[in-house]
């Protein structure tokens, strides 16, 4: 029997969903909404994140049977977040838009709402390593401890590879070596 | 040059921690003397990328689907359970069974053996390209039994 105090590890969880037990899959998504959800409001325009947060549990649905254990399942699940906010980024025509905003962004000052689409499409553009980094840290707000042992590396290599994120960023939204951006040049 | 090397990697060590002190610093409000570079885009990440609870409308909606979805995945039939829904693919998992069992025949027996063994259908590459017939058909017949 599980101890109350104690969190059910994900892994019981998946292999009771494996076998057909609808409450853990409930407990399952309790979990992970919070993060899903908020991944999310990061990485797409505010109308799609309902939507996409639906097709991500899903698809979490549908491909559990597959999921083998080989790697945490929150790693899994990131993937799944990945492939569900491409799918979002390739059939709807919000590309060419943005584009459009993030010629405009260069010219002058953005306001908080062309801010945040412009900080979105730089995220989706990033590696996934580097996205996974920036997100655990300012959606997540996990330390550079925890980081670590999510991405199951050294303290120091996590904060190297927290440091190479932001320089990518920097790059996708135009900003020059300081981090300071376009229009400030 | 070992040395110039040593050099960089520790002055991108010193960085990795400044940048890494600076964010902790910016996220917890606290105001920080030192600027790093990369300093204005941490700026921009802290002001744009936030936590933010999720309402209950999308929590009741999500429950709704999933909850839907979950009755539409555990109507699949498991393994070996006979399959008795739409006749059109009995009609293909039968079509397939009778073209496995023709080949097999044609495979196996020995009069068709001497036959085939004019035909390119009888060369060592016809028979494995015919092995490989017969297993995609069996996959087929797989996919279909499985399919809801």
């Amino acid at each position: 029997m599980d101890d109350p105090r104690e969190p059910v590890p994900d892994q019981v969880l998946v292999e009771r969903v494996q076998r057909g037990d609808r409450d853990a899959f409930e407990a399952l998504c309790e979990r992970y909404l919070p993060i899903v959800y908020n991944r999310l409001r990061a990485l797409l325009p505010p109308e799609a994140v309902e939507d996409v947060t639906q097709e991500v549990f899903v698809a979490v649905l549908r491909g559990i049977q597959r999921y083998r254990g080989r790697s945490l399942f929150r790693t899994w699940l990131s993937g799944v977040i990945r492939h569900k906010v491409a799918d979002y980024y390739r059939r709807s025509h919000r590309h060419s838009r943005e584009i459009a905003l993030e010629e405009g962004f260069q010219g002058g000052r953005a306001d908080g709402w062309e801010e945040q689409a412009h900080v979105r499409m730089a995220l989706y553009r990033l590696p996934a390593r580097y996205q996974e980094v920036l997100l655990l840290r300012f959606v997540e707000g996990r330390s550079f401890s925890e980081i670590a042992e999510i991405l199951d590396i050294s303290l120091e290599a996590a904060k190297s590879r927290y440091r190479r994120a932001v320089r990518a960023l920097a790059r996708e939204m135009g900003c020059d070596r300081s981090g300071k951006r376009g229009d400030s040049r | 040059m070992r040395i110039e090397g040593r050099d960089i990697q520790s002055t991108d060590r010193l960085e990795d921690e400044r940048l890494a002190a600076y964010t902790d610093q910016l996220l917890s409000g606290l105001p920080s003397e030192d600027r790093p570079p990369l300093a204005d885009a941490v700026d921009i990440l802290a002001r744009t990328l936030s936590w933010q609870e999720v309402p209950a409308g999308v929590r009741i909606r999500l429950r709704q689907r999933l909850a839907v979805e979950w009755e539409r995945q555990h109507r699949r039939r498991p393994w070996g359970v006979p399959v008795w829904r739409p006749w059109r693919r009995l009609l293909w998992v039968a079509a397939g069974l009778t073209l496995v069992g023709a080949l097999a025949v044609l495979i196996l027996s020995p009069t068709a053996r001497t036959e085939l063994s004019a035909t390119s259908v009888g060369t060592a590459g016809g028979k494995v390209l015919l092995a490989l017939g017969v297993a995609a058909l069996l996959l087929l017949i797989v996919f279909l039994l499985r399919r809801r």
